[in-house]
This record gives C-alpha cells, structure tokens and sequence, in this order.
C-alpha cells in the first residue's frame, strides 16, 4: 500500500504544479446597485463597538482610522446594520433622498 | 478589483442573507489554510459559475449527495502528503444534509475523516424556490405544502448523538461570537465535527430583510432553537431558553407562519419544551 502510495506521488510530482481549480476571476458584482434605502452612521453618536460589521453579511463595514466607514460600491442595503446597532447611530435613508442631497 | 478577501464582497445572495455571514465568520476562525466544498445550493453561489468564484481559498462544487464523501477523499489525500495543517470544510444546506446528503454524512461520520461539516439551516429548499424539506418546521407554509406543513421537522441533532463525531454543535447567526468559537473549537479536532447553523432566510420565510437578526435571536430566547455541544461524551448547553411563551412572537414576524392555527402553535411549543427536557436529561449523562 505504501508503495503505491510513494509511486502515485512521485507522478504527480512530475505533473505541472496546479495554481487553482478552473476559476480564473474572483465574484466582482457592484451589488449596491440593488440598494433602494442606504445606512448612514450618525458619527457623532457612533461609539465604534463593530457590532454593525460583525453582523453586516458582506462584510462592507471597516473600521477606518477611528471611524466605521461602510463601503457603498457592495452595501445591498439589508439594514441588519441599522436594527443591530446598540445606540441606534445608523439611520437608514431613501437613495432618492440621497441623491437630491447630492452625496 | 478588490482586496482578496477570503470571501469576496460582491456577492449575489439576496439581501440580508444569514449564508454569507456565516461564511464569513468560518473563514474569518479557519484561516486562508482551508480547502471547502459546497454542493448545489444556495451556497454555490459562493462556489460561482463559470470561470468566477466568491471563494479566496480552494474550492470544489460536488453533487448534492455526496459533499461528505468527497470531503474524506480530500481530508484522506491530505493526510497522505502529510498536510496536517490544511483544514477541510463541506458547507451545505439542510437539503444537503438532512434529505439527499444524509447517508453519505453518516458514511464519512464513521469512517472518521478529519472535516468540518457545517449545516447552515434555512428549513426548506430555498435556492429552488422554498419547497419543503424534512427540516421544515410544523405549520410552514412552502411552495409545497401551501396549506401548511402537517409533519415535525426531522431534528438531526438527536439523531446524530450516536455517531461517533470528535465534536458536534448547534449554533445560530443570532449570537456569531458563540458560533465563532465553536468553529475555532472544531478546527483543532482530530476528526469529523458537525456544526448545525440556524440560517433565517427573508424570501423563504417571508419577512423584511432587515430582521434576519433579530429573528434569530427571537428563536434562541424562546426555545425554538436550542444551543449546545457534544464534546468528549457530554453535553454542554451555551444557553439556556428564557420564555417558551415567547414563540408565538417568533412565529407570527413570519409570514410563512400566517396560515397557523391555535392548534398547531399549541404543538409547536409542545414540542419544544419536549425537546428541552430531553437534551436537559440527556446532558447529565455520559455519552459516547
């Protein structure tokens, strides 16, 4: 058993060494595009416990030199951000309003 | 192009949903030294199609019935490179491992490969369109059961108990933390560990999408999903149910629960202080 073993790695140690499976690209879809309602973070009453980041599903919450910063280009707008929030510091805002104001 | 994350950001599961959360959480324990396997679920969409994929590690999209059998064979070629730091990670739904998947998760289970299984529960076939599976609790309106499922949900758990896992836990997005740990508990097992993982899902279950949460955390408060771990023979329960007079607030943030009689409900929280009586007898006993 052993030997066979020892004999079919030294086949494939002869094959050209793999860098992955046949997935050549990494999922790069601009999800906040489905958005209807943003969050926005009061930062002024935000304390920086990341609980929003440690629940946000895709992980577009970061703590940025000293503040959480949510990365717009992925945020779906779920809002598990705005009712986790212990302080109630994330507001969940229309995108038409959003775009009157112009930000 | 983003930063390589272990699970990449632009991801197409729906809004609010538990999945991809628990995804993260895992790999954020595991580490980028993990090879995972999804079999055909919503979970695939991590997995991708074509030549994309959502993964920053190895990863393999089985069939639906056998995710358990081709994690031995990975965890086994491991073992014989001697790649003992590598870790292995089958992630699969209820479908997968409640209905199709089960013998071959029994199979691997008693073979004992080195792998982590984690279940992600979201009680129907939901990447099909929510018909009813054998996790599916009493009362549930499905595609399937439009009227109403008349059966109890199968709990694989119990049925579990006499495998001989190394580790075996329940856990819920409801308290991440909790499930962290557990992951990191079962990355240093020496042989199949089985995570069972409450998953709410908001177009199945029919809720808005922000309360994905706050429903998980309704179940673990009132009983109708219990957390514990099986390590060494004994039970351990992380927490225990505050009121069990609180599921009908759980059932009814549900439209899925909308065709729900007094009857049912009454059954339902029968049924679930049964079950924790049974797991609190059941935790002052050796096991094995």
């Amino acid at each position: 058993m052993q030997k066979l073993v020892q004999q079919r790695l030294k086949k494939l140690e002869a094959m050209p060494k793999l860098i992955g499976p046949v997935s050549v690209k990494v999922s790069d879809v601009p999800t906040g595009t489905w958005r209807y309602r943003r969050p926005v973070i009061r930062h002024g009453d935000c304390v920086k416990c990341g609980i929003c980041a440690e629940y946000c599903p895709c992980g577009v919450i970061e703590k940025t030199e000293g503040k959480m910063v949510i990365d717009y280009t992925y945020c779906k707008g779920c809002g598990i951000c705005t009712t986790e929030c212990p302080k109630k510091a994330i507001d969940f805002v229309l995108e038409s309003e959003c775009n009157k104001e112009g930000d | 192009m983003p930063e390589l994350d272990l699970v990449s950001k632009g991801m197409t599961t729906c809004q609010g949903c538990a999945m991809e959360l628990i995804a993260r959480a895992a790999l954020e324990v595991l580490g980028p030294k993990t090879i995972t396997m999804t079999p055909p679920s919503c979970s695939a969409i991590i997995t991708g199609n074509g030549d994309e994929t959502g993964w920053g590690i190895p990863c393999v999209q089985t069939v639906l019935m056998s995710l358990p059998a081709f994690a031995s064979g990975v965890s086994e070629a491991l073992k014989i490179q001697g790649k003992n730091d590598v870790k292995v990670m089958g992630y699969a739904g209820d479908g997968g491992t409640f209905d199709i998947g089960f013998q071959a998760l029994s199979g691997a289970i008693e073979r004992g490969h080195k792998a982590i299984y984690i279940c992600c529960n979201n009680e129907a076939y939901m990447n099909t369109g929510g018909q009813r599976s054998s996790a599916t609790t009493i009362g549930a309106t499905t595609k399937t059961t439009p009227t109403g499922k008349k059966e109890v949900s199968k709990n694989i758990d119990f049925m579990l108990l006499h495998t001989p896992l190394a580790y075996q836990a329940t856990a819920s997005v409801g308290d991440i933390r909790d499930f962290k740990r557990k992951v990191a508990k079962a990355a240093e097992k020496d042989g199949p560990c089985f995570i069972h993982v409450m998953s709410p899902c908001p177009s199945g279950w029919k809720y808005p999408t922000d309360q994905t949460i706050a429903i998980a955390k309704k179940a673990i408060r009132s009983g109708m999903w219990l957390l514990w771990e099986r390590e060494n023979g004994k039970i351990t329960i992380n927490r225990k149910p505050a009121d069990f007079d609180a599921i009908p607030e759980y059932l009814h943030s549900q439209k899925r629960f909308s065709r729900l009689d007094d009857e049912t409900t009454e059954k339902i929280i029968a049924e679930a202080r049964t079950r924790y009586q049974t797991l609190l007898k059941l935790s002052e006993l050796e096991l094995n």
